[in-house]
This record gives structure tokens, sequence and C-alpha cells, in this order.
């Protein structure tokens, strides 16, 4: 009865939900096409010719091997919890969430269809690198062919966990959903010291299987195999647990995320996933002082009220400044990598502390509202990035040298710290998309505008990258002095396009 | 013709981070019939509203909605109550009577019936001629209604609405007013809150004024 329901209203409408025209469908299949022959097939050669390397098969071959396997099924995991409570596997767009889900039908009936095809995705995600390197190791590897056939069989029925697991964290509490994460995490940890702990690990299950040059058991296949048909049949259950409020809070940020990447936006695709204030209400976050800490005692408590995302920002700043200490230390080597990495990361970390500058923006093209001038506001708001990239950044690069590098240029990793609060400046004040980038470029495989788009709003990424490496190859050539010159011209040009934006209004 | 279902509301208050949102609150309302929720802008209207559509949890106290309390997640529940707090989401690509069409069909009619249901609700709304319109091409007036029709295109027993006589005429209002007044004579059971005192007076059968939650000193 259900299922006829579902049918008459997937033929009334749900079919149309999106407005896709058989061209479009058929647009979408040629692009599909062109895709797959484009990059994918390159992509999937280009692998096999370097895992088929003999270097890198006899890490694959190597006992040792497993325990990375281990730590990436562990990682798997985690993210299937965290994703739960971002993008749930059992999601419709809003108006079907409210008028499909939110009807009569036990939501087993009403949202299995989304669920297992999220499932699906999920596991064609991660059953096909497995069968990759499964082939490598069994064709060209010389392994043993039924005990690479299990490692692809155990992936997908451990991939079909996962999704049950996505799907259980989907309708989990955050609080739970963090204590599921800190459990699974603690359970990873236990077999370092108790390895006779090692077999109640999920982890363990999938690198028991993994076809190196010990022999094959078949302990985790049966066990990775019960978990399985137990998750399986929990489905129904946890479907119908799933709470209305968050799934249609769901369906509204995927749909607004997915309409601003459309369009290129991507500073307010990301936006929706920017988490909101939960604590610390009454904190005073006005003192009677000077303006200047004033707004950096009132921007640093909007942080601390975000606590995850002041932690993550902080985080990630300290490792951008470990990252480009020991990049700034590796001689010989491929070192430029590490200081764009860390200039990346400082960008991206420094996103948590630079709300003030996006404020400051906001005001330079509205009413006045303070009595301040913009260039006021933005030194002032200023303050909070400043000294959180200087500390932070700076906490990483001791870290570096406890770690055993050599800190022969704390002139660059300071100027590069500074360098990312102008960065963030910069993108606080860039305008809006030009429509003049929307302008179609036609080419054989379609509408390459998306391309153009896509530069212009990754330009601080690119920025970010291109000062990183360009201040680690200047170390090497010219020493860190010039280096230091370097990035701060680079800030220097930034800020002045930066403050005439923002004077502009 | 509807059985309605009673509502029973004891000791329920909300409250987030120590602020209240909503000062105690207790009632109890027969079936079929209706009761007005007024009070000042934050005295907890849309709140209480919230709580008894399931889509709140209370911070104390219980609610009874035919005798069981409110759950989102139970499916008996979502068939016994439909609300209209806020915007409800709306499809860009559908049209107004696709809308209503795919909202009956959920609830089990047949499409035929769905769409005649559909095309009957809009031209009790007085919408009938935009039937073939996207939601973005209304006007404020014309939105609100359409929102109600989303409401009132599927069943229910328990009808919970925020200012259903927002950004309507008087004749809207008069319309809407009569139309809640008929699905109260026919079973349902009706909370509002409204700021309008001829809505207030022609539909209620009970008048419950909140009042604004005091947040500790």
């Amino acid at each position: 009865m259900s299922s006829d329901r579902l049918r008459t209203l997937r033929r009334a409408g749900i079919g149309h939900q999106d407005g896709r025209t058989l061209q479009d469908s058929a647009y979408v299949l040629y692009m599909g096409v062109l895709l797959a022959a484009i990059v994918g097939i390159p992509a999937v050669r280009a692998a096999t010719v370097l895992l088929a390397q003999p270097a890198v098969l006899a890490t694959l071959r190597d006992p040792a091997a497993s325990d990375a396997v281990y730590l990436v099924a562990t990682a798997i995991l985690l993210v299937a919890i965290l994703m739960g409570g971002v993008r749930g596997p059992a999601l419709l767009n809003p108006f079907l969430t409210v008028a499909v889900a939110g009807n009569d039908l036990p939501r087993r009936y009403s949202l299995r269809r989304p669920f297992h095809l999220s499932q699906m995705v999920m596991a064609a995600i991660l059953v096909v690198p497995a069968t990759l390197l499964a082939f490598i190791l069994g064709v060209t590897g010389g392994g043993n062919l039924v005990h690479c056939l299990v490692f692809v069989l155990g992936s997908a029925l451990f991939a079909t966990s996962a999704g049950v697991l996505w799907l259980w964290s989907q309708q989990l509490r955050k609080s739970r959903r963090a204590l599921l994460a800190g459990a699974l995490a603690a359970v990873t940890v236990i077999p370092l010291l108790f390895p006779r702990a090692l077999p109640f690990v999920p982890s363990a299950w999938i690198a028991g299987l993994w076809p190196d040059e010990s022999p094959m058991s078949w302990w985790p296949l049966v066990v990775v195999a019960f978990a399985t048909v137990a998750a399986l049949a929990a489905v129904p259950r946890l479907l119908d647990n799933l709470d209305g409020v968050e799934l249609l809070s769901q369906a509204h940020r995927w749909q607004s995320v997915g309409t601003l990447g459309y369009v290129g936006d991507f500073a307010g695709a990301f936006g929706q996933f920017r988490a909101k204030p939960s604590v610390g209400r009454r904190w005073r976050a006005v003192l009677a002082a000077p303006p200047l800490v004033q707004f950096f005692v009132a921007d640093l408590v909007g942080t601390f009220r975000v606590p995850v995302r002041f932690i993550t920002g902080a985080m990630t700043l300290l490792l951008a400044g470990f990252v480009s200490t020991l990049g700034l230390d590796a001689a010989g080597h491929p070192g430029w990598m590490l200081p764009a990495c860390g200039a990346l990361l400082g960008y991206l970390g420094l996103g948590v502390f630079s709300d003030g500058f996006r404020h400051a923006a906001d005001s330079a093209h509205g009413p006045s509202v303070y009595r301040y001038s913009n260039r006021q506001l933005v030194a002032f708001h200023a303050a909070l990035p400043g000294v959180c990239a200087v500390t932070f950044v700076g906490l990483g690069e001791l870290l570096a040298y406890l770690a055993g590098a050599s800190i022969d240029s704390p002139g660059v990793i300071t100027a590069l710290a500074v360098f990312i609060v102008v960065l963030r400046l910069y993108d606080a004040a860039k305008p809006d998309l030009p429509v003049a980038l929307m302008t179609p470029v036609p080419t054989p495989a379609g509408d390459a505008s998306g391309l153009v788009i896509l530069f212009w709003q990754a330009d601080s990424v690119l920025v970010a990258l291109g000062v990183g490496a360009a201040a680690s190859a200047v170390v090497g050539a010219a020493g860190p002095p010039a280096a230091v010159l370097v990035v701060l011209a680079a800030g220097s040009a930034l800020l002045l396009y930066a403050l005439r934006r923002l004077s502009a209004g | 013709m509807t059985t309605g279902s009673g509502i029973v509301v004891e000791g329920v208050t909300v409250s987030r981070g120590g602020l209240p949102l909503l000062a105690p609150v207790d009632f109890a309302l027969e079936p079929a019939s209706s009761l007005a929720l007024s009070g000042h802008n934050g005295a907890g209207k849309t709140t209480l509203l919230r709580v008894l559509a399931g889509l709140t949890p209370p911070t104390t106290g219980r609610v009874l909605i035919g005798g069981a309390p409110t759950n989102e997640r139970d499916p008996r529940f979502r068939a016994r109550v439909a609300a209209l707090i806020g915007l409800p989401p709306l499809a860009r690509n559908l049209t107004l009577t696709e809308h209503l069409t795919l909202i009956r069909v959920s609830w089990g009619a047949t499409t035929r019936d769905a769409a005649a249901g559909a095309r009957q609700l809009l031209s009790d709304l007085r919408l009938e001629n935009l039937g073939s319109r996207f939601p973005h091409e209304l006007s404020s007036g014309q939105t609100q209604l359409f929102c109600l029709a989303v409401t009132l295109a599927r069943p229910f027993e328990v009808l919970l609405l925020d200012e259903p006589e927002q950004r309507l005429d008087g004749d809207r209002r008069e319309l809407v007013t009569a139309m809640l007044l008929t699905l109260k004579n026919d079973g349902t059971t009706v909370v509002f809150a409204s700021h309008n005192a001829t809505m207030i007076s022609t539909l209620a059968d009970a008048t419950l004024a909140l009042r604004e939650p005091v947040a500790p000193a």
C-alpha cells in the first residue's frame, strides 16, 4: 500500500522536482561520458601505473600496510559519523521532506529510496579504489587472487555497514554523535595497549582482509558479514527514528549549498556550514575600553561562543606553522610544497577568526552603523586575526622545533602569518562575481565559463599556495630576508587593493 | 468531517541557555474547538505553537494531543497535526496546483482525486486562476494564501496556525476566517496565534493571553 502511494507520488511529481527536461538529462549523460573519457579513464590508468611500480608494490605487500588500512578504515567510519550531522544519507529536498517524509507513512518507506541511493554512492566510492588495489596486488604483484577477491567483497560489506553508521549518526543528537565519534576513536586506540582486543575493533576486520603476504584468515570476512547483516536489519528502525526538524534543516542547507555552488558562490556555500553560536550567551562581549580592545574582545568572545570552530581554527593554524617550518627546513626536497600547504592551511584556519573582517566589509556596503570609518573598523577587526595568526602559527613553529626541525627563518614564518591576515581581509573585501565572467565560453566539452568562475572564486586559495611556495623558493635562492620582503610586498599589494575596495563602498 | 483531537498542556515552559522563551502555560482544549493565542511580540506564541507541533521540546511540563505526547517522529502524530508556522518549504519548479496535488497524493489520494482536490482548494481560497503559476510569481498576500493551502491540502485533526491573517486584505481575512470556522465546525481542533481582533472574536472559543517570559535577574 505504502509502496503504491510512493510510486504514485513519484509519477505525480518527484521526477519533475528539479525541472529537468529530457535535453537536460541527455546533457548530463553527455557530460558524464566525456568526464569519464577525459578524466576518469586516464586517472585510473595513471593510478594503476603508479601503484604497479616495484617500490609501491613492495610497500603494499608489506605486512605493515594493513596498519595503514586500519587507520584509513577508522577515518572512513569517523567521517561517516561526522557526515551524519552535516548531510545524512536519507535526505530529500525541502519540499519533498515535508510532503513525503512529513506525511503519515513511516519513514522506513518514504526515506528508503534516498538512503539506498546514498549508500550505493558511498559503496562505489570505497569499493572502486579497493578493487583497483586488489587488482594491482592480484595481477601485477603476484598476490593470492582469492585473497584479493575476498578483500573486495569485505570492502563492499564494510562500505555497506559504514552507510548504516552514517544513517545512525544522522538520527543522533549532536552530543551523542560526538560521543559516538569519541567512542570509535577510543576503541581504535585500545588495541595499541591490549592487542587481544583487536578482533573487536571494526577497522581491524577490513585490515585483517588486506591481501598482503601473510596467510589469509576467514574470520574477518565472517565478522564483517555478520556486522553488515545486523546493521541492515536496523535500517528500518533508524529511518523511522529520523527527526523531521533535522531532516528539514539539512534539506534547506543542502538546497542553499546547491544553489550557491551552481552560481559559483563557494564562499556562500561554505558559509552554510558555519556553526552557529551555542554557548556563552551571558558572556560580556562589550567592555568599556578603547575601541581596539573593545573590538578585539567582542570578536574573541564571538569565536569562543562556537567552541568547536575555535578549536578547529586554532589547530589548523598550529598545523600551518608546523608544516611551514618543516618545509623551510627541508633542503634538497620538494620542500616548497609544505610552505604552500602551510599558507593554505593558515588561510583556511584563520577564517574562524576573520568574521570581523566580513562584518567590516558588510558595513562598508550599507548605511553607516558605527561611528568609525571603514578603515578604522578594518583596523579594529584586524586585532583578533592578527594576534591569533602570529600566536598559533608561532606555536606550530615551536612544535616543529621540538620535533627536531631547525628554525633558520623565523621571520619568514611570521611574515607568512601576517600575510594570511591580509589575505583574509582581501577575501572579505572582494566584490560580487562580475557578470562578465558568466559569459558562456563554448568548448567541445560544453560551457567552460564554470572554470573561469572557479578561478575567480578560488583566487585567495591560489594566492596562498603561490606565496607560500614563492617564499620557500626565495629562502633557498636568496635567503630568508629576501623571502620576508617578497611576502610583505605581496601582502602590501593585497592590503592596498582591499582598502581601496572598502573605501569605494 | 474530521474527528478532532483534544489538547492538554500542563506546566509547559521553554528556555534556551537559561533564557526563558515561554512562560509557564496550562490549558485544556476540547476536540473541535478553537483557541486563540494572543500577546505581545516575544510573548512566546510561535514557541508554544512549535511545542504543540512537536518541533520544539518543552523545557518543563507536558503536552498531550489526542491523549498522546507530541512526537514528530511518530507517523500517527504527523497524521493528526497540521501546522503553518513560518513559510513552508516550496519547490521552485512546481506550480501551485502541482504542489497541492503532490501533497494530497503523499497522503494517499489518487493522482486524479488529488488534482481535483487541489483545484478545489485553490478555488476555495480564490487562487483558482493562479494554479499554473510558480511560487515566486505570487504577491505576498497570495503567497500567504498559498501557504495556507499547502497546510490545508493534507488531512488533519488538529490545525496550528501562526498569524494566518498576515499580509491579507480585509476580504481575504474574512475568507480565511470563514474557512477555518467551517473546519472547526466539521471537527477540527484549531489553535492559532493572531493580532486580529475580528478573527479572534469570530473564530476562537477561548483566548489565551500569553505573558512575556521574564529573564531571571
